[in-house]
């Protein structure tokens, strides 16, 4: 026994040793466990400021998304569509959708979600990480971003969480004059820490931001200076009925900037597609989206030479080679109806536009109209504006165009189905005339600066309801249950299960303070006054 | 056990010892049936001297006229003959069923005296897997244990099968068990967390092994049971126990299994009414005459399944090997979807220095390659298009011989289908899907596994085991350009579409085993385990594909050399995933007996995984009383027994789960660093560590054996309360991040669980019933403190299009449970008649607003049923499951498209009544359809009872065939033959796929099957 004993107690021993071996020698295996190895840890981007830089590209591309598909339920069957630019062919869910006003959850999502996901998010671990502080200017392109993104979001469905953001697990929403005062606020902190780089170290945006820069301006502080005055003289116009004090010191704040606002030299202000600009997949591969009514009918009225740049001549027998699109929110039964309608002109690197530079003279225009200083008069801006966009497009004969004092919208002629022929949306005409009424020349300033415009639906549907114009068509089907009334124009994006989900109450909240509450589509945004 | 029985015997046999003159003794041994038994040992008793029998179960030894031989051959009673001078001794032995259950093997393949166990565990053997075959041995499974719910995936051949123990436990963390061959943990089942509809399933762990290779699947169902593998434990485990070579001379077992499988249950769509227009795909236009339906049937082909496999087996006292081989060849009921599969396996085992080590190594090579497996949902769904095709237009314009047509600018074949500009996704032919859409996976496999034993005496053993299991998996896909731009990109179309993906993974498992075996004392025995282990994981996975829109240079040529790099900043699209992990535990178990009569059990591990910091302690006790040691036997009660355990036991963080500053991932195309979605919880600058997730179970259990053994009960009933539930939730608005990982909440699972089974025998006709059945109760009992919300946003209907799921906090003693879905609803006034719009139309409320249902069954019950009668065997097992409600997405969109035959008949009465007034049909079921999206969901609703016979096995046993055909069977077979009762209009457990969040959602998934088919088996 004394002999098995002994055996038994060394194999004993033996086996904790290799316990222990197991459990304590293999320590230096456990390097780089619960991460994937293929990926870029946080501490090897240390250098050059990668580590806050590398956040930029998906901020800035993500202002509209530059996924095909994203864009078209962010972006493209909404704004795009409701602001009269283009329309759709498609008649989605039996043509109950969006565009007949039935909203459809799982697109509205991602008209928050791209921006909250993209740029917010992100935005937060800047904060947590504190790169505001240790990269300045570097914060100053993520604000930049931050107040495009969100000014965007908060235009369409009106309170959105911003200036508590990530302030705790349950934020509530801004009301729509709180979310303005503090984009004018985050705009003022990015342009100073953006001017005081520059004009200490005028280099450091080309090794520190240059190869982040997915834009047209390529990687220049001083342009995306420009771009954040250019946005905060918009946000000051959209405000100047509801609180026009408040806008005149922001748009005169933004003009007198020493670095000015975007301008045709600057370009328009873009970010270059990846891949392919959605638009062309949408129209081209999915035969989704097509030129708008209103856009065709307006700019062949005025005979605008800028309109083959826009649209293609349709295919259809009927409107065999004119430039015709479709109305938005009519009677569709299948695709193929409209399908030959006309095209829109998109190559697959045309860069996605997200401000066109001609709308900081339309804006400036506006300004001097209201009386603000704005370095010269309506009629002077009003003129460069259109040279401006004529020559973004590639146009020519702008000084012709200008004169034009008799042109007018067109009529609108549906050639499959005759209900939804419509007169002229309009008669206000090109020509500058000093002598007209505000209203009228609101209307031209307006007008132009939505042609200039094109395609980016997101302002011009936002312009649309706080000025009125340029005039659209209301849709013939409404599907909306009674919540916008026959005849009644969208108002704004009720809000979805990705608000109402996980945040109700919340939602409930913000809804009852701002809109009585009700959650509904045709409920005005605090600036919409008439 | 076994060695002590011989000792007594040959005890016996020495006082019975008496020295005479020898005799050569020759004779055969056989089973209760006749049949030679070869290897049995015989022994003459007292003296060393020993023979074991051949193949023809005949034998010849030197024995003395005087002396005793002792016959014994594992699980038979071991008997003992008084030579007495006589030259031939003919003996049959009588198998021993008490024997043959004194010993289960448990967690890590310890084997313990079955009376011992104070938990619940259930054994299906080989011959009840192999009875009707599957081509996924795990779908075998399905109605034969108690509490276990397994749900067939809907990818055709090779797919993967859900598989739940004692109901859902984890809410973000699959829930599924772990798989453990032959002690080693191999994997989790299949029941990945995240799906979408276009996913493509990939099969499980499990489902490529060769059934014929397992000797018999052990389940343990509870924490206790699977208490020592600690962290994966929580779902409990399906133990595998493989075959090895036998005693005795070279054998060679053959199997072969043929079956038809066809689709019934396919959806009637009306044929009375045609398009609005030719070009329209609906059929809501004027009455057709011309209307036929038959091209649903038509499309489907006979799926077949040839499944062979031969093994050879052999070898003496010293070294026993197994060889095996198996082919399986099937083919889906879509066209062009089939599976092909070699298994081989090696196994070899032998005693050394004089039996005091033992050596056992396995090679296990798996070649699998699986084509097309078709996909439900709306994307690449052949079957999306094909239930939609108008009944009026002539389905054999766009056949299987005209799917394509010849571009002669091109040279090459278009797709040839009128629909393709469907209005909402994409709509392809369905033959084009087939054989244009190509997915191609393969897997080769090799396990290898490695095994010493060290006797250090008589009752301590040490024990080295190790398993290299080795992935190296491919995934192709190419579509021909042709393919519908909204699928493949305009670039794909065009020119078609690439892509690759490669994975190599691997899983290194090692453990040493000390284990103890010893009487203690005369009143005391001791079984004990002490060890440690080591699980290392590498996975690494490559992909490339290209773009769509760059698409290929020259088009239909599949290779990365063919991508079309000229065009386009992203001319394709790639990524590396690589990953490793290490988990280290020790561990022991002991159970201490006394009097063979109470056991009291008890497990400990410790356990260090590299998700989290911290190491885990996970405890399991227990105790078993045999009752009828105490009361004694009575003719009423052979045996009774109660037992009682508790375990806590975890579940593993998910890798990274717990990082607030992931790694950056660039994306391919943009070149931007991609947005982190997941984050943990975070509230401002607060940030909770993230902890396992932990249950605590509690089971008790009582077995039973009355009238001589006739009847055997065993029940159990266990309570379940999983803490620091690991939840991925919606995050708030605002809140910083899109998604939350938190500690978020309390899952209690609670049941009973029972199996029945009685051996009747009247004469040459012999019948064993078998009851299995299962209620268990699924409770949220509580939600985080941390993040107060009322509901936490599991899965919105974005990801469904029909339902959300959430999880609900406990309001006034009212509980929630896991899998509550959430849609939209009718609306209707306080008076019960429904809200209507200006038209007369239902208004439907807001989308995932109001509960409409849970898909986990309430009650299951398995009854099976074999007989005997001389030669002839009959078994058949029927299967039901009670409660649970599932949801057709595929029946909103027939409604939608007019396809329905409600809609016709709507239309032949004029309309929908709603609230009295005629409303037009059209227009109503556009809206409660929801467009086919986002429907009104109790419209859409059923209940998921339903009673089948899920297998039905006729066999004939040949005698004996001129001594070289040996047990020759010859069996007829049927599978999910048919629904005694059903309430859904499709199989209720045919689940899109295997992720908790979309079960119980029919979207165009395969129809479900009945299969038939025979199968030979046969010993040389």
């Amino acid at each position: 026994m004394k002999k098995f004993s002994n055996k038994a107690g060394i194999s004993i021993a033996l086996t904790i040793m290799i316990v222990l071996g197991f459990t304590t020698s293999c320590r230096k295996d456990m390097e780089g466990l619960n991460r994937d190895l293929a990926d870029i840890p946080q501490d090897m981007l240390a250098i050059d400021g990668n580590e806050a830089s590398v956040m930029l590209p998906g901020m800035m591309t993500n202002i509209i998304s530059p996924t095909d598909w994203v864009y078209q339920l962010q972006q493209n069957l909404g704004a795009d569509m409701y602001g009269g630019y283009l329309a759709t062919p498609t008649p989605y869910l039996g043509n109950v959708n969006n565009l007949t006003y039935s909203f459809v959850d799982g697109w509205v999502n991602y008209i928050w979600d791209t921006p909250q996901t993209n740029i917010l998010n992100t935005w937060l671990q800047w904060k947590l990480l504190k790169f505001d502080t240790k990269y300045p200017d570097l914060y100053g392109i993520a604000l930049i971003c931050k107040v495009w993104g969100s000014s965007r979001a908060a235009d369409q469905f009106g309170p959105i969480p911003y200036s508590k953001f990530g302030s705790s697990s349950d934020v509530s929403f801004d009301t729509v004059q709180e979310a303005y005062n503090a984009f004018f606020a985050d705009l003022d902190l990015a342009i100073a820490a953006l001017s005081k780089f520059e004009d200490a170290t005028p280099e450091a945006d080309l090794l520190r931001f240059k190869k982040v820069d997915k834009s047209t301006l390529g990687g220049d502080y001083t342009k995306w200076i420009r771009a954040a005055n250019t946005l905060k003289l918009r946000l000051a116009i959209r405000i100047s009925r509801i609180d026009p004090a408040k806008a005149k010191t922001m748009a005169e704040s933004a003009v007198s900037n020493k670095f000015g606002l975007l301008g045709t030299a600057d370009g328009n202000f873009s970010m270059i597609p990846a891949n392919a600009h959605p638009l062309s997949t949408i129209s081209d591969s999915w035969d989704d989206v097509r030129l708008g009514a209103p856009t065709s009918s307006i700019l062949s009225g005025y005979k605008d030479p800028r309109l083959p740049f826009y649209g293609r001549p349709a295919t259809d027998a009927a409107i065999s080679g004119q430039i015709i699109g479709i109305r938005t929110g009519i009677k569709i039964d299948v695709k193929e109806t409209y399908l030959n309608f006309s095209k829109i002109v998109i190559a697959n690197n045309t860069p996605i536009k997200v401000m066109d530079a001609a709308e900081s003279y339309f804006l400036k225009a506006e300004g001097a109209l209201r009386g603000w200083n704005m370095g010269g008069t309506a009629q002077s801006f009003y003129e460069a504006g259109v040279k401006a966009s004529f020559t973004a497009v590639g146009a020519s004969g702008a000084d012709a165009y200008l004169a034009d004092a008799t042109s007018t919208p067109a009529a609108y002629v549906d050639v499959k189905n005759h209900a939804n022929d419509a007169a002229p949306l309009s008669t206000i005409t090109i020509k500058w005339n000093e002598g007209d009424t505000f209203d009228k020349r609101l209307e031209r300033i307006i007008t132009q600066k939505w042609i200039a415009m094109y395609p980016e639906g997101c302002e011009a549907w936002a312009e649309y309801r706080r000025t009125g114009y340029p005039k659209l068509y209301p849709v013939t089907v409404n599907n909306s249950q009674g919540g916008i009334p026959v005849g009644g124009y969208i108002k704004r994006f009720p809000y979805t299960t990705t608000f109402t989900n996980a945040s109700k109450a919340q939602t409930d909240a913000a809804v009852a303070k701002e809109f009585g509450g009700v959650n509904s589509p045709y409920k005005a945004l605090w600036w919409d006054i008439d | 056990m076994k060695r002590l029985y011989m000792f007594f015997s040959l005890l016996l046999c020495c006082i019975l010892h008496a020295s005479a003159q020898d005799v050569m003794v020759n004779g055969t041994v056989s089973d209760e049936q006749s049949q030679p038994l070869p290897g049995v040992s015989v022994k003459v008793a007292g003296t060393t001297r020993a023979a074991t029998t051949n193949a023809a179960g005949k034998f010849s030894i030197l024995a003395p006229a005087n002396s005793s031989l002792v016959f014994s051959y594992l699980s038979y009673k071991s008997q003992t003959v008084s030579v007495n001078g006589k030259a031939n001794i003919d003996i049959s032995l009588q198998s021993d069923e008490k024997l043959l259950e004194t010993v289960t093997v448990t967690a890590l393949g310890i084997e313990r005296k079955t009376t011992s166990l104070t938990y619940a565990t259930q054994n299906v053997s080989s011959e009840e897997l192999n009875r009707v075959k599957d081509n996924n041995f795990i779908n075998s499974l399905a109605g034969k244990s108690a509490g276990v719910v397994i749900t067939k995936g809907t990818s055709g051949p090779g797919s993967s099968s859900k598989i739940i123990i004692r109901g859902q436990k984890s809410i973000s963390v699959s829930s599924a068990p772990i798989y453990v061959i032959d002690g080693i943990p191999i994997g989790q089942a299949a029941g990945a967390v995240t799906s979408n509809f276009s996913d493509t399933d990939n099969g499980d762990a499990l489902s490529n092994l060769n059934p014929e290779d397992i000797e018999s699947v052990q389940l343990l169902k509870g924490a206790a049971a699977a208490a020592l593998y600690g962290s994966s434990a929580a779902n409990g485990a399906v133990l595998i126990t493989t075959k090895k070579g036998r005693i005795g001379e070279a054998k060679v077992d053959f199997s072969s299994s043929t079956m038809l499988e066809k689709p019934f249950d396919l959806p009637e769509t009306q044929t009375r009414y045609g398009r609005t227009a030719t070009t329209a795909n609906d059929m809501w236009g004027a009455k057709s005459s011309t209307g036929t339906n038959d091209f649903i049937k038509d499309f489907f082909e006979t799926g077949k399944s040839f499944i062979n496999s031969v093994s050879f087996t052999g070898g003496n006292q010293q070294a026993q090997f197994y060889l095996s081989y198996a082919n399986t060849k099937a083919t889906g009921i879509v066209p062009n979807n089939s599976l092909l599969k070699h298994n081989f396996t090696l196994r070899g085992s032998g005693k050394f220095f004089k039996d005091r080590l033992t050596l056992d190594g396995s090679i296990n090579y798996i070649n699998q390659k699986m084509d097309n497996p078709p996909k439900a949902g709306f994307y690449y769904s052949p079957i999306f298009s094909l239930y939609l095709f108008p009944t009026d237009d002539n389905f054999g314009n766009y056949d299987k011989d005209h799917f394509e047509v010849w571009n002669p600018t091109r040279g090459l074949n278009d797709q040839n289908w009128p629909y393709i500009r469907n209005e909402a996704s994409t709509n392809q032919n369905p033959y084009w899907i087939a054989n244009r859409n190509l997915n191609e996976n393969f897997n080769g496999r090799t396990i290898s596994s490695f095994k010493a034993k060290v006797d250090i005496n008589s009752w301590l053993n040490v024990l080295v085991r190790t398993t290299l299991d080795i992935n190296d998996r491919k995934f192709e896909s190419k579509n021909y350009a042709g393919t519908d731009a909204v699928d493949a990109g305009s670039g794909g179309a065009l020119s078609g579409t690439y892509s690759i993906r490669t994975n190599y993974e691997t899983n290194l498992y090692s453990d040493v085993l000390l284990n103890a075996n010893k009487q203690l004392s005369k009143d005391f025995s001791l079984t004990a385990t002490l060890g440690a282990s080591d699980n290392r994981n590498y996975f690494n996975e490559i992909s490339t594909a290209s773009s769509p829109t760059s698409g290929l240079l020259f088009p239909n040529v599949f290779s990365i050399n063919n991508f079309n790099v000229a065009t386009g900043a992203a001319p394709f699209i790639f990524y590396q995933h690589t990953y490793k992990g290490i988990n280290q535990a020790i561990f022991g178990t002991a159970s201490l007996g006394y009097k063979e009569t109470l056991f009291l059990d008890a497990t400990a591990r410790r356990e260090w995984t590299y998700t989290t910091e911290e190491a885990y302690n996970y405890p399991s006790v227990g105790v078993s009383y045999i009752l009828t040691n105490t009361t004694g036997t009575s003719d009423l009660f052979s045996f009774a027994k109660l037992r009682g355990s508790y375990a806590e036991v975890g579940t593993p963080l998910q890798r990274g789960a717990n990082n607030s500053t992931p790694p950056k991932i660039v994306e391919s195309g943009t070149g931007s660093t991609k947005p982190v979605t997941n984050l943990p919880y975070f509230s401002g600058d607060f940030r909770p560590i993230l902890k396992p997730e932990r249950t605590k179970s509690v089971e008790l259990g009582a077995q039973i054996r009355m009238f001589k053994d006739k009847l055997s009960i065993d029940l159990t009933v266990y309570n379940a309360d999983t803490k620091n539930q690991v939840i991925t939730i919606k995050a708030p608005a605002g809140a910083g991040a899109d998604n939350f990982i938190l500690n978020g909440g309390e899952i209690r699972n609670r049941g009973f669980e029972g199996v029945i089974n009685y051996n009747m025998d009247f004469g040459d006709l012999k019948w064993q019933p078998g009851l299995n059945f299962s209620h268990n109760q699924n409770q949220v009992r509580a939600l985080s403190p941390l993040y107060t919300a009322d509901r936490y946003v599991i899965s919105s209907s974005d990801g469904s299009r029909l339902v959300a799921s959430f999880l609900t906090r406990p309001i006034d003693g009212k509980y929630g449970s896991f899998g509550d879905y959430y849609g939209r609803t009718i609306l209707t006034n306080a008076d019960g008649s429904i809200q209507t719009d200006a038209d007369g139309i239902p208004i439907l409320s807001e989308q995932d607003a109001t509960y409409v249902g849970n898909p986990n069954p309430k009650f299951l019950a398995g009854f099976n049923n074999n007989f005997k009668y001389k030669q002839y065997t009959l078994s058949f097992l029927i299967d039901s499951r009670f409660g649970g409600k599932v949801y057709s997405q595929t029946q909103a969109w027939l409604d939608f498209k007019g396809a329905s035959q409600r809609s016709a008949d709507a239309r032949d009465a004029g309309g929908v009544m709603v609230n009295g007034k005629m409303v037009d049909a059209q227009t109503y079921y556009a809206r409660i359809s929801g467009g086919g999206n986002y429907a009104a969901v109790p419209e859409y609703t059923y209940s998921a009872t339903n009673i089948r016979l899920r297998e039905l096995a006729l066999g004939y046993t040949f005698p004996v065939i001129g001594n070289v055909f040996k047990n020759l069977n010859i069996s007829l077979t049927g599978r999910n033959l048919f629904f005694f009762h059903k309430d859904a209009p499709f199989d209720p457990e045919a689940s899109i796929s295997a992720a908790s969040n979309t079960q119980g959602i029919d979207a165009f998934g395969l129809p479900a099957t009945r299969s038939y088919g025979f199968s030979v088996r046969s010993s040389f």
